[in-house]
């Protein structure tokens, strides 16, 4: 403000009226101090000296006359008279020494000379003794002439101090006249000086009124811009914003047309984000940035005025197309900068003969900036809300997938936790058996799942096909496409059915990102939207991340799911291994249990013959109980240690080694009134086995026949030549028979075990079967409920001399 | 003939599908005095029990179709008196758990395979005494 001439004008006038204020009021003042001051030393010591003066003149006459009187009488009393008004002389004497200097030199000098002719006279008086003696007449008379001179002295000096106060009174008296005419002649002047000194504030008010309505103009001007950023603060959308913006200016801005562009510095590009009026480039619009008038605007942030579009026709951007567009028009670029961050340029076009001036600049510019401001906080909040949903996203996955273990579980969190939010579908592909599968899918819209469910069933990603989602496994890096055209799509398809689905999935935006864990990709998270250009490349990142906590996931889940297969197979063979040695222990102690048993009976008492001998069958045939189990036992820890049985392959009759199994169960058949049929064979075939084995498998088998088989039942054994060059052997019972769904379980050795613990069936359906299999063979069964089974087995033939006969020192 | 005397008049089911068990114990109870009633099978003991009305239950507990644990089941459902009649399990299966279950299940003993003859015959004795004590009052 002080630079400026207006300023200066300003301080000078005041000034100038500050000085005549301080005169008008200040001179009068110490005018009328001065008077006042004169006034109070006429009155305080002008007056006193006079009287004092009078009062020396007074005490020296009466001196005067006391010494006459001592003379002439003798008496005392003169001499103390004398003394009083000497005392008088000296107490006045000292108080106009006090009043002189006030009362000027000429009173001072005077008051000098009365002191110096007093004290004259008084030293006379004492000289002559005036006083103490009374003298002879003609003496006294002698020295009273003789020292009259010196009496007249101190009454002529007293005289000397009334002229000079006297003098100094006229002085004062003609100095307050002249002060008084002094006040008179200066209120003229001011009186003169007060005039051009109203105007002046006259003036200054008039300025001041001037100055406050240009104020309150600007200040009017602001609350319009403060509106137009309030407008803007209530538009939050990036899209809301531009529009209100390009409204703004070209009513602000008196334009015909107004758009913006946005700079995208990265791909080297300007667009067209908003536009208002005739002759401007569609949204969505692009063109170069490096060499564009934009860039130079911006670049010297300064607003640009361009005349004439005419001269830019040729120019092969947006403003080349706008030029062409806009026939005789003028534009304005003003930079939109916010923040020192370049966010693109304002363009208004004027129609001629109207044009721009460099004078609008400041307006122009004012607007620019609070638009700039709102679209850098559009921008942010856009990026702020996408960040926000991100961030929600990963807040809510993280979570579930730390916590699902269940692999199914896992995937499909992974792809559900992506749809909608981020995207409209979602996929996991992952390799498995060197093969891409389409693990798991989500569609925000259930209706389309089917089409998914169609990529999944028929069109899985081949790895000699050169698609997305084949390079991210391959090479672990992300690929993004942000806006997915018809061809690009065509390029990862199989056939045109397959092109169909994908277009009916409405694939315009997609990020295909790779699930890697411990630096190996075993698959790829695709992402895709049906908005254009909806992923960035700023998204990639955040897809990163959330395969990054997928993988992870999908990593542990796996890992999960195999320990807990190991687990569960381990606590399977603990659990088996403790059910066959309780079984195993429960069977071993029933024969035991009958041995201990007859033999305590036999100890005990005498016992009649013929029970004494049937007492000895029963401890032999719990010694062969025992050896059979014992077999077993040994049997079925070769089969668990997963070793095979040996057997010693030998051709053996078929029909020989049934009849010897009924012979061994014919007595425990009798005993239970079954009735154990062996039934020979027409023509059957040589077969090539170990017989200690097949008689064991027999055995088992019809001790579960037996053991199954109501009193009163029948069993038959048969064998029979079976296709394939083998030998069918086969035990049928009348028993209750087996459920249709234990039928494949019977022979599992832990199943058995478990489930038929308490049935005393022991082991022996799970030896029987590794004996089998052992020998190549094959064993079933065959069950009616309520109607008995048929348990088969089949046995190679051995037709050639020259098979091998030991299987086991062939393998 | 102080033992034959033990388990004098006492009717006793005997349930076990394996006969060479089962003829011994009938040997064994029966010389001392005992009558015995045989059985294979659970459906056949339950028959016997309502037909010939025993005293006293002895039964093995794994046995095929419908083992010793269905029996007690059965015995335990049947109408007053029968209900109560005091049952004995005879089983291979020793561990603490085998007993815990035999007993929670309804069995008013368990003994485990092998024991002393004596065990079983004076557990018989036991049990008809208090059972017959029970009934009386």
């Amino acid at each position: 403000m002080t630079a400026t001439p207006t300023g200066q004008m300003y301080w000078l006038s005041g000034a100038f009226i500050s000085a005549v204020l301080v005169l008008l009021v200040a001179v009068p003042l110490v005018i009328s101090y001065q008077t006042t001051s004169t006034l109070i030393a006429l009155n305080e010591q002008a007056d006193p000296a006079d009287e004092l003066a009078s009062e020396i003149q007074t005490a020296l006459s009466h001196e005067f006359s006391a010494i006459i009187g001592f003379q002439a009488s003798g008496e005392e009393k003169y001499t103390g008279f004398y003394q009083q008004q000497t005392q008088i002389i000296t107490a006045a004497v000292a108080q106009l020494d006090r009043l002189a200097p006030t009362l000027g030199p000429a009173v001072q000098t005077a008051v000098k000379e009365i002191r110096i002719a007093v004290d004259q006279w008084h030293e006379h008086v004492r000289e002559n003794r005036l006083l103490e003696a009374q003298l002879p007449e003609v003496q006294f008379r002698q020295v009273l002439f003789d020292n009259e001179n010196i009496y007249e002295q101190a009454q002529q000096a007293t005289g000397k101090l009334n002229e000079a106060v006297t003098t100094w009174r006229s002085q004062q008296r003609a100095r307050v006249q002249n002060l008084t005419q002094l006040t008179t002649t200066l209120s003229i002047v001011f009186a003169f000086l007060a005039v051009p000194a109203v105007i002046l504030v006259v003036d200054i008010l008039r300025r001041l009124g001037v100055t406050s309505a240009y104020l309150e103009s600007r200040a009017k001007e602001e609350e319009a811009l403060r509106q137009v950023a309030h407008s803007l603060t209530g538009a939050l959308t990036l899209d809301d914003v531009l529009n209100r913006i390009t409204e703004t200016a070209a009513l602000a801005g008196d334009a015909e047309a107004v758009y913006i562009e946005t700079i995208n510095l990265k791909e080297n590009e300007i667009t067209c984000v908003a536009s208002y009026g005739s002759g401007v480039p569609p949204i969505g619009a692009k063109s170069a940035y490096e060499g564009s008038i934009v860039q130079q605007v911006v670049a010297s942030r300064e607003p640009q005025i361009v005349p004439d579009l005419e001269v830019h026709r040729e120019r092969k951007s947006l403003f080349g197309e706008l030029a062409r567009r806009s026939e005789k028009c003028a534009a304005m670029l003003v930079p939109l900068v916010a923040n020192d961050e370049v966010l693109g340029a304002l363009l208004l076009v004027r129609r001629h003969p109207k044009n721009f001036t460099p004078a609008e600049f400041p307006r122009v510019r004012i607007l620019a900036d609070v638009a700039s401001v709102a679209m850098q906080r559009a921008f942010t909040l856009e990026r702020l809300s996408q960040f926000r949903a991100e961030e929600h996203f990963i807040a809510e996955a993280a979570p579930i997938l730390a916590s699902s273990l269940d692999y199914q579980a896992t995937l499909n969190a992974v792809v559900r936790l992506a749809v909608p939010q981020i995207a409209d579908w979602s996929a996991v592909y992952l390799v498995e058996n060197g093969k891409i599968q389409l693990a798991q899918a989500a569609h925000s819209d259930p209706a389309k799942m089917a089409l998914v469910r169609r990529l999944q069933e028929n069109y899985l990603p081949l790895p000699e096909h050169d698609t997305a989602v084949v390079r991210v496994i391959r090479t672990g890096k992300p690929e993004l496409f942000s806006e997915v055209s018809d061809e690009l799509l065509r390029q990862n398809t199989h056939d045109e059915a397959h092109l169909e689905v994908l277009r009916r999935l409405n694939v315009r935006s997609s990020m295909v990102v790779p699930l890697s864990a411990g630096g190996e990709t075993f698959g790829a998270l695709s992402l895709v939207s049906e908005q254009p250009g909806r992923y960035r490349h700023e998204d990639l990142g955040f897809a990163e991340d959330i395969a990054r906590h997928a993988a992870l996931a999908i990593q542990n889940a796996r890992l999960y799911a195999s320990a807990d297969h190991a687990i569960r197979v381990r606590d399977d063979a603990i659990r088996a291994r403790d059910e066959i040695l309780r079984v195993v222990s429960h069977d071993l102690r029933n024969p035991v249990h009958n041995i201990q048993m007859t033999a305590k009976v036999l100890a005990a008492r005498s016992v009649p013959e013929e029970k004494r001998r049937s007492m000895v069958q029963i401890i032999s045939r719990a010694a062969e109980r025992m050896n059979r189990l014992i077999d077993d036992l040994l049997a079925v820890a070769r089969v668990r240690e997963g070793e095979k049985i040996s057997i010693d392959l030998q051709p053996l009759n078929p029909f020989d080694i049934i009849r010897e199994a009924c012979e061994i169960f014919s007595i425990q058949a009798r005993m239970k009134s079954i009735d154990l049929h062996c039934k020979p064979p027409g023509v059957v075939p040589t077969v090539l086995a170990d017989s200690h084995r097949i008689l064991q498998v027999l055995s088992n088998l019809l001790d579960n026949a037996i053991k199954f088989t109501p009193e009163g039942g029948r069993i038959t054994v048969t064998c029979e030549p079976y296709e394939g060059g083998r030998v069918r052997f086969a035990v049928r019972d009348t028993g209750r028979g087996i459920e249709q769904e234990n039928l494949g379980k019977i022979f599992d050795l832990f199943w058995q075990a478990k489930s038929t613990a308490h049935m005393g069936a022991g082991l022996g359906l799970g030896i029987a079967r590794a004996v089998v299999e052992q020998h190549g063979g094959q064993i079933w069964a065959e069950s009616q409920p309520g109607a008995g089974t048929t348990f088969f087995f089949t046995l190679p033939q051995a037709t050639r001399k020259q098979e091998p006969l030991n299987r086991e020192l062939a393998s | 003939m102080k033992d034959r005397a033990i388990l004098d008049g006492i009717r006793v089911l005997v349930v076990e599908d394996d006969k060479d068990t089962r003829d011994l114990i009938q040997f064994l109870l029966e010389s001392h005095g005992a009558t015995t009633i045989p059985a294979d099978n659970v459906m056949e003991a339950l028959e016997m029990l309502r037909k010939n009305g025993p005293h006293l239950v002895v039964t093995d507990i794994g046995m095929p179709d419908y083992n010793g644990y269905a029996f007690i089941a059965a015995v335990r459902k049947q109408q007053s008196p029968l209900q109560k009649i005091p049952v004995i399990a005879l089983t291979a299966y020793s561990t603490p758990a085998d007993r815990d279950t035999a007993l929670i299940s309804g069995f008013d003993e368990y003994l485990a395979k092998p024991f002393e003859p004596e065990q079983l015959l004076h557990t018989i004795r036991r049990l008809y005494d208090e059972h017959r004590l029970d009934t009386a009052a």
